[in-house]
């Protein structure tokens, strides 16, 4: 697909507006409705998806050219799909795939974002999004007793990701998963050195020529290895995993877990006994890639037919995703098992939920814009009493973690990884 | 037009740089929107010289002071989803007052709440169901601006027949003038606070928007109280499930109806007496085709659900309403629920049987207008002519004029679909009603949008001569003032008056009028 094959999309944008907030009927407290961080921060329409759905019109129409002003509009903006689902409750239309083909037109038309550069360069490079060395990927690691694939067979691969890899301070959440596993007896392996990016956050960023390559890559390594199952505690890998490489046609035939699945699964088989009491007010913060965004891909072709005078509808019918279908419950019941633990709930939550402000290229380009989104989400937790915010992603720690400092928030941020620990 | 560089930096220093653009991608959301290229012949209208998001009274009246200054036009919105927010022939400088987004007071006592302008419906119900009140619903949905729907343009809900329309809630009003100076309303003005809309002295509010408002034309409103009406529901309104077709719990004082009527006049009587009564929270006029569109995920389940539907059927739902009664209390709720029986049964009316799945999505749109939205899903765009507010009888009189001497011949050409005489409509408090004679057609189907363009020249042209006694035109023809000069030898000539408000409130004819007046030279 490319950006003109939605043109029918723009044209349809009605400037409704309710991309900009969470679905009217959620509302529950107005100091936590907006939903699109990126409109919320800058407050023009064209910062919002159906300011976007305009621009990619424009631009396709030549009434706009690149500047740089044009490229903020289209990059300040972390692609967490909030926007997408609030528009799909009264339409069916695409903003979200109107944004990424909007990015993939730019990267192509050479227009670049000078804070993406040296993360590309990176990536290429050592195959990291992180800027590190390839050689250095599996040192967090060391000193576990985990079977490392060099050229060997696993059936179950934990796939550590880039942010979990080269963030020493996520590291213990890593270590811990790998004792997890080991405890309740899965035989699992790593790829230590071996193991490269997915692909998906480069892809966000409008580069599709690198998600098409780690697929490519990522895909063979794991035939050769002989892995039927993936691991992963990265909500973006899981995302890119699952859906991205589906949506471009490369879907694995291996099963891929989101580690809390595998949490999940232990957990109620009873292989995984949480027993020790942590007695803390949590609130769960539901990472995009692993909520919305990890809804099951969707492939149709057919056409588009009228019937009843204009009335538009599809040979074959279509389905839509609409963000019903991400990972939800799983890491509440998690949390729900742990003894003592009290869970309160945000105000924007599930398919609603506010992003951490990480995704999309924005942590690499607009460090401030991401720290201010993460903030905003910080005071919501405050705000229904929570002594720790709760994720199930590196990058929203990594980002939380950040914006506490910056902050002064007083506040704890955890990987649901780590509490499970606690109980166990 | 263009901006001179000292006048954007005129405006910069009112609003701040961040809140000024000049980029062009950034101003072309600023003249896109749905039915441009009904208007217009494009999706785009004219392209703003730049855009200003304002966030307070004092930036507003700060920049309409520049905009007088430097000759500027401008022009207000709220979420500018209504054609006369965003488009115009003409360049202007949209005012966006997104950041005006607050709720300054709700005085639970007195039953009125303060708000800035970008507070929505959904925004305010929020918190004012949290004190057992309600503001009034537009149609559109819960994302109007409740400013912009009291002050500015129509304000016909689903919940208008409890609470009133836009033209009868705003109380006290802050107003910038189209000049810069400010003028507050009613009890504001006497600085007796928020209260009343009428003061010492002759009504300002009629000058300020009349029957239909003037879209903008007139000035910025910066802040209004708006009349609040008693809620019987919960705290909070509770959905569950998925979305697109999340599930409504309707709350226990509150009980959904979907009527059929045997025919338009006994459509029409019982409607009025179900208005007499007092009993009613919500009611809209509109076929059951509506509440399937409400309960089915996209238009290809819906067409599944209703394409081997015998012609009958629909010839049957034709006269339909939706319908929600309230109660303080149990014995209340018992009370309305009998009289609704014997109404029912005295005008023969079906109550259409509905699954906790419908009803519930009928009692969030009667309280909110949610859905709406989805007239778009069927194909792209709408059109809603004769947009009128009359009595329930002259209403049920267009609709089947204009279905049958208008609509059917586009429809059955296949140009325009969802035509035919089941208009939407509701009633406003106890005077009458609002109906409008929907149709949708494709915009990117160049022989619909004509049709569409054909459809409102033949409004124009037809129904004054109709005449059916209504006492004016106001918002049921196009807003091309020739349409409404031509119109005037059968109705009430308002628009002289509005031009002489025009010209003495606007004597730089800054505050921009496509959808308006403009003063006669
Ligand atoms: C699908 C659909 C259905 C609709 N159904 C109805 C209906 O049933 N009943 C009805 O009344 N309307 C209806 N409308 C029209 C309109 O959307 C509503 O009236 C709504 O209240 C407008 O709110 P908004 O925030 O979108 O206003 P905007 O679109 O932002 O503004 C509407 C008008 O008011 C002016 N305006 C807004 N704020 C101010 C201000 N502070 N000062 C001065 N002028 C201002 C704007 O210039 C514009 O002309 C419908 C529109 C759509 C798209």
């Amino acid at each position: 697909m490319a950006l003109k094959d939605f043109e029918k999309d723009m044209m349809r944008d009605s400037r409704c507006s309710y991309c900009k907030v969470i679905p009217h009927v959620m509302m529950t407290d107005t100091r936590f409705i907006d939903v699109c961080p990126s409109v919320a921060r800058f407050n023009f329409h064209g910062f919002s998806a159906g300011g976007r759905m305009v621009a990619g019109l424009s631009l396709l129409r030549n009434r706009i050219e690149y500047t740089d002003g044009f490229l903020d509009m289209i990059f300040q903006c972390q692609m967490d799909g909030a926007c997408d689902v609030s528009c799909k409750i009264d339409r069916d239309l695409e903003p979200l795939q109107v944004m990424q083909e909007l990015r993939i037109k730019c990267i192509e038309d050479g227009q670049l974002i000078a804070g993406h550069m040296p993360v590309l360069e990176g990536l290429r490079k050592e195959d990291n999004m992180l800027q590190r060395k390839k050689a250095d990927r599996g040192k967090w690691a060391d000193g576990l007793d985990i079977k490392e694939l060099a050229g060997g067979k696993a059936e179950v691969l934990f796939h550590a990701g880039c942010r979990y890899s080269f963030d020493e301070e996520l590291w213990p959440t890593v270590k811990t998963g790998i004792n997890i596993l080991k405890e309740a007896g899965v035989d699992a392996a790593i790829m230590g050195k071996d193991e490269a990016c997915c692909g998906g956050r480069a892809y966000e960023m409008g580069y599709e020529a690198e998600l098409i390559k780690y697929a490519d890559h990522n895909i063979q390594a794991w035939k050769t290895a002989g892995v039927k199952t993936i691991v992963t505690p990265c909500s973006c890998c899981y995302q890119t995993f699952k859906v991205l490489y589906d949506k471009i046609g490369k879907k694995p035939e291996i099963e891929i877990y989101h580690f809390t699945e595998y949490l999940d699964k232990l957990i109620k088989e009873g292989t995984l006994k949480l027993k020790k009491k942590v007695p803390i007010k949590v609130t769960y913060h539901d990472p995009c890639h692993l909520g919305r965004l990890s809804e099951p891909w969707i492939h149709w072709s057919g056409k588009e037919i009228k019937v009843a005078g204009q009335m538009i509808v599809h040979d074959p019918a279509k389905k839509y995703r609409r963000g019903a279908e991400g990972v939800y419950d799983i890491p509440r019941d998690i949390l729900k098992a742990i003894p003592g633990l009290n869970l309160v709930e945000m105000y924007r939550i599930r398919e609603y939920a506010w992003c951490c402000g990480s995704g999309g290229g924005v942590k690499e380009a607009y460090p401030e814009f991401a720290l201010w989104t993460a903030a905003e989400r910080l005071k919501e937790a405050k705000d229904v009493g929570a002594d720790a915010l709760v994720s199930a992603c590196g990058w929203c720690k990594r980002n939380f973690t950040d914006a506490v400092k910056e902050t002064g928030k007083k506040i704890e941020v955890y990987d649901i990884v780590d509490l499970v620990q606690e109980a166990l | 037009m263009t901006l001179s560089s000292e006048a954007y930096r005129a405006l910069e220093d009112v609003v701040g740089p961040e809140n000024i653009s000049e980029e062009p991608a950034i101003l072309d959301g600023y003249c896109f929107i749905w039915a441009n290229e009904v208007h217009f012949g494009d999706k785009f209208s004219a392209r703003p010289p730049a855009v200003v998001l304002p966030g307070n009274t004092k930036e507003v009246q700060g920049i309409v002071k520049v905009c007088n200054r430097f000759n500027i036009k401008y022009r207000a919105h709220a979420s500018g989803w209504e054609v006369p927010a965003i488009s115009a022939k003409e360049p202007f400088l949209p005012v966006d007052l997104r950041r005006m987004n607050r709720i300054l007071e709700i005085d639970r006592k007195n039953k009125f709440a303060v708000v800035e302008p970008y507070v929505s419906v959904q925004f305010l119900l929020t918190e004012t169901i949290k004190q057992g009140l309600r503001p009034a619903s537009v149609g559109c949905g819960p994302s109007a601006s409740i400013i912009a729907s009291s002050t500015s343009h129509f304000g016909c809900g689903t919940s208008n027949v409890s609470t009133d329309y836009g033209g009868r809630t705003p109380l006290g009003i802050e107003w910038v003038l189209p000049d810069g100076n400010i003028l507050r309303v009613g009890s504001l003005g006497t600085d007796s606070g928020w209260f009343s809309g009428d003061g010492p002295g002759p009504s300002l509010r009629g000058i300020m928007r009349g029957l239909s408002g003037p879209n903008g034309g007139l000035g910025i409103i910066t802040r209004t109280a708006v009349k609040l009406t008693p809620w019987y529901g919960p705290a909070s309104i509770k959905a569950r499930g998925k979305p697109n077709l999340y599930d409504y719990d309707v709350p226990e004082n509150l009980r959904v109806y979907q009527l059929i009527f045997q025919s338009r006049e006994h459509m029409t009587d019982s409607l009025m007496s179900i208005v007499e009564e007092g009993i009613a929270h919500g009611l809209q006029r509109c076929g059951v085709a509506v509440s399937v569109m409400l309960v089915t995920e996209s238009n290809d389940e819906f067409w599944d659900t209703v394409k081997d539907s015998p012609p009958e059927m629909a010839e049957m739902y034709k006269f339909a309403a939706s319908f929600m009664v309230d109660a303080a209390s149990p014995g209340e709720l018992k009370y309305r629920e009998q009289l609704v029986e014997k109404l029912l049964d005295k005008y023969e009316v079906m109550s259409f049987p509905m699954d906790d799945k419908m009803m519930g999505a009928l009692f969030y749109n009667l309280v909110t207008g949610q859905g709406t939205q989805r007239i778009f899903r069927v194909s792209g765009s709408f059109l809603s002519a004769v947009g009128a507010q009359e009595a329930w009888d002259t209403m049920g009189h267009i609709s089947r004029r204009c279905a049958e001497e208008i609509w059917a011949k586009y429809e059955a050409a296949g140009k325009i679909g969802l035509a035919g005489e089941s208009p939407w409509g509701t009633a406003l408090g106890d005077w009458g009603s609002h109906v409008e004679s929907v149709c949708v057609y494709d915009q990117l189907d160049p022989e619909s949008v004509q049709a569409t363009r054909d459809v409102i020249a033949e409004v124009d042209e037809l129904l004054p001569k109709w005449s059916l006694g209504m006492g004016s035109f106001e918002g049921c023809l196009s807003p091309a003032e020739a349409a409404q000069k031509k119109a005037a030898p059968y109705c009430l000539d308002f628009m002289s008056y509005e031009k002489k408000v025009k010209k003495l409130f606007d004597p730089n004819l800054v505050s921009e009028s496509t959808w308006y007046v403009t003063p006669d030279k």
